[in-house]
């Protein structure tokens, strides 16, 4: 099998780059974990296609968007389902994720710290909490211990990520509300190659 | 083995929905267009598996996520790329649109024509004009037509979509007239025959 150099530059953060950080640890294939500190972000800006990150390199050409990254890894590596009909589930499951952010997104951008209270409240109450109910009847239809099919996928590492930066970030106390869902994070976490990423990466706040 | 039976569901307009209905159109392939009013969406909102639209039902089994729905039909059709790499640029090109999209949301959903027209002029310079400009750029440097690899693939369809939805309704005229291999793109594309006769044969919705 042809050797591939990897690079993937992203923030020193775990958020967006962190399932292609697991997939990479999953599959034991050396990269470079890029990690740009924001205030050098700007000297870096025009280097990436879309002046955005994350960015994945491979053997010298650069692409860009979370998806796409997702994407290419998960198929590179084999987790992305089983058939095309799971395949089309994964990124099902990460499009859902990316419009959950979405709508999260702006109330970042407000000042006043009252109105953002507000405004996360409203999110939980309106699009998390109604996402996470839609969401754990899925994982029980499932049946398994995974979200597609019954092997792991890019879209159960994604969920796994973005679950926990709710419970440790964004939204204290609403995943817990939901235990099956608790307990797939609990559970996966604890997959050996998961578990030696989480002990051994970088730590950071978010 | 019998093809699968396909069923689309969205509303009785263009909108996420057209890209899919473009490739289905080119590739012969056929299906049930299934257009919901708007009045009847909160009745249905509780069937859909992720209360959303479009969703796609290929023998009974459904699949939400305009990209999701795009990319499972694009395999079929033989218009993901090549390759791996490819189909990656192909799902990079798809997400910048997506993002593009999001940042047309707050023209489109403002009531006041005033406000309207000032947010557009926002839109245009800070994100029409750079984003036609880099995709003028990626269609050139591609060199063949399409804007990945050497063949179609359905980012192709979601550009066509938007060129096509935009000269009907007189958007960005002046924006796109500056770039001319955008404009042979879309001629291009609604020149073929079979994406002609959908043209002509859709019902007409403003967007």
């Amino acid at each position: 099998m042809a050797h591939h150099s990897y690079k993937l530059y992203y923030f020193n953060i775990r958020a967006r780059a962190e399932p292609a950080r697991f997939l990479f640890h999953l599959a034991g294939v050396p990269y470079e974990d890029v990690r740009i500190e924001r205030e050098d972000w700007p000297n870096h800006k025009e280097e990436m296609p879309w002046g955005q990150i994350p960015v994945l390199e491979v053997d010298g050409k650069k692409l860009g968007q979370t998806a796409a990254i997702y994407q290419y890894l998960a198929n590179q590596f084999g987790y992305n389902g089983k058939s095309d009909w799971e395949t089309a589930q994964v990124q099902e499951l990460i499009g859902s994720v990316e419009d959950v952010f979405n709508a999260m997104h702006p109330i970042f951008m407000v000042q006043d710290e009252a109105e953002k209270k507000k405004l996360m409240e409203k999110f939980v109450a309106d699009t998390l909490i109604p996402y996470l109910t839609r969401l754990q009847k899925r994982f029980e239809a499932n049946g398994t211990d995974y979200f597609v099919g019954n092997s792991l996928t890019v879209a159960d590492l994604l969920l796994m990520v973005t679950f926990a930066a709710f419970k440790e970030n964004f939204a204290p106390g609403v995943v817990e509300k939901f235990p099956k869902l608790d307990g797939f994070l609990a559970k996966i976490s604890e997959e050996p190659k998961i578990k030696e990423w989480i002990e051994k990466r970088p730590k950071t706040d978010m | 083995m019998s093809p699968p039976h396909y069923k689309l569901t969205y509303f009785n307009m263009m909108g996420r929905a057209e890209p899919m209905r473009l490739m289905f159109a080119y590739a012969g392939v056929p299906y049930e267009d299934n257009r919901i009013e708007k009045e009847q969406w909160p009745a249905l909102k509780s069937h859909m598996p992720n209360g959303q639209i479009p969703v796609l039902e290929v023998d009974g089994k459904q699949l939400s996520q305009s990209m999701a729905i795009s990319t499972f039909l694009a395999k079929k059709f033989g218009l993901d790329g090549k390759d791996d790499w490819e189909s990656a640029k192909v799902q990079e090109m798809l997400g910048t649109l997506d993002d593009v999209k999001l940042k047309f949301r707050p023209w489109m959903m403002e009531q006041d024509a005033n406000k309207k027209a000032e947010i557009f002029k926002t839109v245009l310079t800070e994100t029409i004009d750079p984003y036609l400009e880099r995709l003028s750029e990626t269609l050139k440097k591609n060199g063949s037509g399409y804007f990945v690899g050497q063949k179609p693939t359905q980012v192709d369809f979601h550009l066509f979509h938007i060129f096509n939805w935009w000269q009907q309704g007189n958007i960005a005229t002046e924006s796109i007239k500056k770039h001319p291999e955008l404009v042979a793109f879309t001629e291009k594309m609604g020149s073929n025959p079979k994406i002609k006769q959908w043209l002509e044969k859709r019902p007409k919705t403003a967007m």
